[in-house]
């Protein structure tokens, strides 16, 4: 059972920060999940050949990193209903990325379960917003 | 034709036509393990997807985002009304073609964005995806760069129960 009175649901409150260093080590590991061998993420060259400094992150993993920081704030509390977002900025080696949030809205549906409405984003360590997005989670009562 | 000329009447025409019907192999607790550690590398994934007991339990449920269809197919249905096109369509994510229709003359692009709406139905170990995609809408807009086309393209994944788990939609601009 979810206590939906937790003040960790509440409008204004903040989903905690999934924080992770962008970079080959995580980028070949989503590439070997996700076959995604493309040149720009591997290649510093390659990068600069796109107009960036170097090799630079793919935006499905900033995606995916969405999805684990609604995963990791919920649990089993919830589900992730709706998620979207638009891919400003990529990131490029050495960034620290920062998935966080707010709460924006909290509504009670017709079968009397919990809906949050969120914005969430990812931002790097100069606080930029590189991908900034919405979500809303069910929770389940 | 559209207000600002980019839509063809058969372009019209084509939206929400399925084209790319395509069926995955059999998921395995071994790709959805996979997933959850490349994604939360350097920490763990969280307990339940390295549970070793989660699969007989019927526990082991795969992360939402998971791609079932990167590393290769099973089974690709014909699009029976596709044509080749020159290379500066596709180059540009251009899709008309499967349904067979002209892609329109835009050759610059630029990712929209994406959105997803997910079920509930989470995707398990033995599940066979099965995923088709529509163009959902065509929108036209004139920015500092022109007149632009703002295709949607909207994925929808369905279990082997034809149970539908999401519909992951992509917008595509071109201009």
């Amino acid at each position: 059972m979810t206590d939906v009175t937790t003040r960790e649901f509440e409008v204004g409150a903040t989903v905690p920060p999934f924080v992770r260093q962008a970079g080959l080590h995580a980028w070949n590991r989503y590439a070997a999940v996700n076959y995604e061998f493309v040149d720009i993420h591997m290649d510093d060259e390659a990068g600069k050949a796109a107009g960036m400094p170097g090799a630079f992150g793919m935006g499905n993993l900033i995606w995916a990193w969405m999805h684990c920081a609604v995963e990791q704030w919920v649990g089993e509390r919830g589900v992730l209903e709706h998620l979207e977002c638009r891919f400003k900025q990529p990131a490029l080696k050495g960034d620290t990325i920062t998935i966080t949030g707010t709460v924006t809205g909290r509504t009670t549906a017709d079968d009397g379960s919990t809906v949050l409405e969120l914005e969430l984003w990812s931002e790097n360590q100069t606080g930029t917003k590189t991908a900034p997005g919405t979500a809303r989670v069910r929770l389940v009562a | 034709m559209s207000e600002l000329g980019l839509v063809r009447p058969d372009m019209a025409a084509i939206v929400g036509q399925p084209y790319g019907v395509t069926h995955s192999y059999p998921v395995s607790a071994s790709d959805i393990r996979r997933w959850a550690i490349a994604v939360y590398y350097p920490e763990a994934p969280p307990a339940h997807y390295l549970d070793p007991d989660a699969e007989a339990a019927g526990r082991l449920v795969a992360p939402l985002d998971i791609s079932v269809f990167a590393w290769a197919a099973a089974r690709t249905e014909p699009d029976e009304r596709a044509f080749e096109v020159d290379a500066k369509y596709t180059a540009v994510g251009a899709m008309e073609q499967k349904l067979g229709v002209q892609p329109p003359d835009l050759f610059r692009a630029l990712n929209g964005g994406m959105f997803v709406d997910y079920t509930g139905v989470r995707i398990r170990p033995g599940d066979v995806i099965r995923s088709e995609t529509v163009i959902a809408q065509y929108q036209e807009k004139e920015s500092r760069l022109g007149r632009m086309l703002v295709t949607d393209f909207a994925t929808t994944w369905t279990n082997q129960a034809g149970e539908r788990i999401k519909t992951s939609t992509m917008s595509l601009i071109r201009y």
